[in-house]
């Protein structure tokens, strides 16, 4: 089997969490599981400062080929400052994440949008937390134009109608795996708008990898949609 | 191994051909390697609870391997009081559920005396949905007043988790039911602080696939004993459940 691919890993100190959020568990985890490469950025990002996190996950990501680096940016700290966006690619980074739930803040917030024009330039895959119903349409609004591929994340079976009406209207937007646990529900965005719009994360080591797998497992998918899910649409999206 | 599901529920999924009737629920269990399951009506704990219990008697009558919770509503007494005196008794009722208009909401204890006071000929025991802290707090409160009765909290506190083990550590008549959030320091966290004999494995499918909950023990560091008590074995004794029953 070639390099399974983790979208959504996120390490660092979390005292929400009584799980082992450190790069050696995460790494550990994936060997258990064979996870060849895992998308991976800091809770530091999340809950402190991006600049911050950004650059302990820069950092993580020199000391090991099979994690790739996630950079986070946070709207409420956004004053404009273009360099600050530019600098990301320069840095490596493949992807940037936006997490309105974890942090509070609404989706149509003006410095978020204000944040997403300025992107638009760097045309670099992002990655949206959903979580609350209405978030997807409100985003869509934001982001129909953008250049690059759009991930959702977060998803649970509470919202899916919402967010599969999107991503029919919206080719290239994608959906991760770590909350569709629902039974059928992976099956039903596989057969709503095509497994290729289905990414494999897990949002480890938080969470656990094997209770994707073993959902992947039960999805009654094809080995064609399953190596698309595992890997395929991931090495397409960020020429791996 | 045998596997038993303590929580999960007939009807109300959106996604469909999962659990909209006993046949399909029963196939996916069984798919997954479980074999027994304790089910809650939606439709009972939603709209009626005497008609929608009588349903899923009839159901579980001709579906092996599959028992039932009865719910009942704290806002539709007299029905689900009704539903305690008519079908508690049946052999294939094991537990009861208390619930509310939301199952996000703390129930008022006050509310549950009545239908608490009309379970307690039948000994069976009492789950309450504990998706947060405040309604851990409501089922430990409701576990000190009866101590008599035995209490499931579903979903284990979801994000407050802690709370639902330090509320298992105050009252020994609580279990925690292991649905709710994967977060893999959850569980060896309860059985270092109450014993793995206090857990169940649960999933409340339809919200979850059981075989998310069976990954999250794959990936827990916990012994195959204890998690032969957690998939089974701690069901059998409350429950008196023996496979093939």
């Amino acid at each position: 089997m070639p390099d399974i691919t983790d979208v959504n890993t996120i390490v660092g100190p979390l005292p929400t969490s009584g799980a082992d959020l450190s790069v050696e568990h995460l790494l550990e985890l994936m060997a258990k599981h064979e996870i060849g490469r895992a998308f991976v950025c800091s809770t530091v990002g999340i809950r402190l400062a991006h600049q911050i996190g950004n650059a302990i996950t820069r950092a993580t990501c020199l000391d090991t080929q099979v994690l790739l680096p996630v950079a986070t940016l946070n709207p409420m700290h956004y004053f404009g400052d273009e360099h600050e966006l530019l600098q990301l690619r320069e840095d490596g980074f493949r992807l940037i994440r936006f997490f309105p739930y974890s942090q509070s803040w609404p989706v149509n917030l003006a410095s978020f949008r204000a944040l997403l024009q300025a992107l638009h330039s760097l045309a670099l895959p992002l990655m949206v937390q959903i979580r609350r119903m209405g978030d997807c349409t409100l985003l869509q609004s934001l982001l129909k134009d953008y250049p690059a591929p759009i991930i959702l994340s977060n998803v649970d079976s509470s919202i899916l109608a919402e967010v599969i009406a999107v991503l029919k209207e919206q080719p290239g937007w994608y959906l991760e795996t770590s909350h569709l646990l629902a039974p059928g529900a992976i099956r039903l965005v596989a057969n709503c708008v095509g497994a290729e719009r289905v990414l494999f994360g897990t949002e480890a080591p938080q969470r656990p990898i094997a209770s994707v797998l073993r959902t992947l497992e039960f999805a009654e998918l094809s080995t064609q949609e399953l190596e698309m899910i595992l890997h395929r649409n991931a090495e397409r999206i960020f020429s791996l | 191994m045998s596997v038993i599901d303590c929580h999960v529920y007939i009807e109300g999924s959106p996604i469909p051909s999962t659990n909209q009737t006993a046949k399909t629920l029963a196939e996916l269990l069984a798919g997954r390697g479980i074999d027994q399951a304790i089910v809650i009506s939606t439709r009972a704990a939603r709209l009626d609870p005497l008609s929608g219990n009588t349903i899923l008697k009839n159901m579980l009558e001709q579906t092996q391997g599959l028992y039932g919770c009865l719910a009942t509503h704290v806002r539709n007494q007299e029905s689900s009081i009704n539903a305690v005196r008519d079908l508690l008794g049946h052999r294939r009722f094991l537990g009861v559920l208390l619930t509310g208009d939301d199952p996000e909401e703390p129930l008022h204890p006050l509310s549950a005396d009545e239908i608490l006071n009309a379970c307690r000929r039948f000994q069976k025991p009492i789950y309450l949905h504990a998706p947060n802290r405040l309604c851990v707090e409501v089922g430990l409160e409701l576990a000190k007043r009866y101590h008599m009765h035995r209490f499931v909290l579903l979903g284990m506190g979801g994000s407050d988790w802690r709370a639902a083990i330090l509320a298992a550590q105050q009252a020994s008549n609580i279990f925690l039911e292991i649905s709710g959030m994967l977060d893999l320091g959850r569980i060896p966290a309860a059985i270092e602080a109450v014993g793995a004999h206090r857990l169940l494995f649960g999933s409340g499918l339809p919200d979850l696939d059981p075989a998310a909950i069976i990954g999250l023990l794959e990936d827990s560091e916990i012994s195959p004993s204890n998690r032969r008590r957690i998939l089974s074995e701690n069901a059998e004794k409350l429950f008196q459940l023996e496979l093939g029953a």
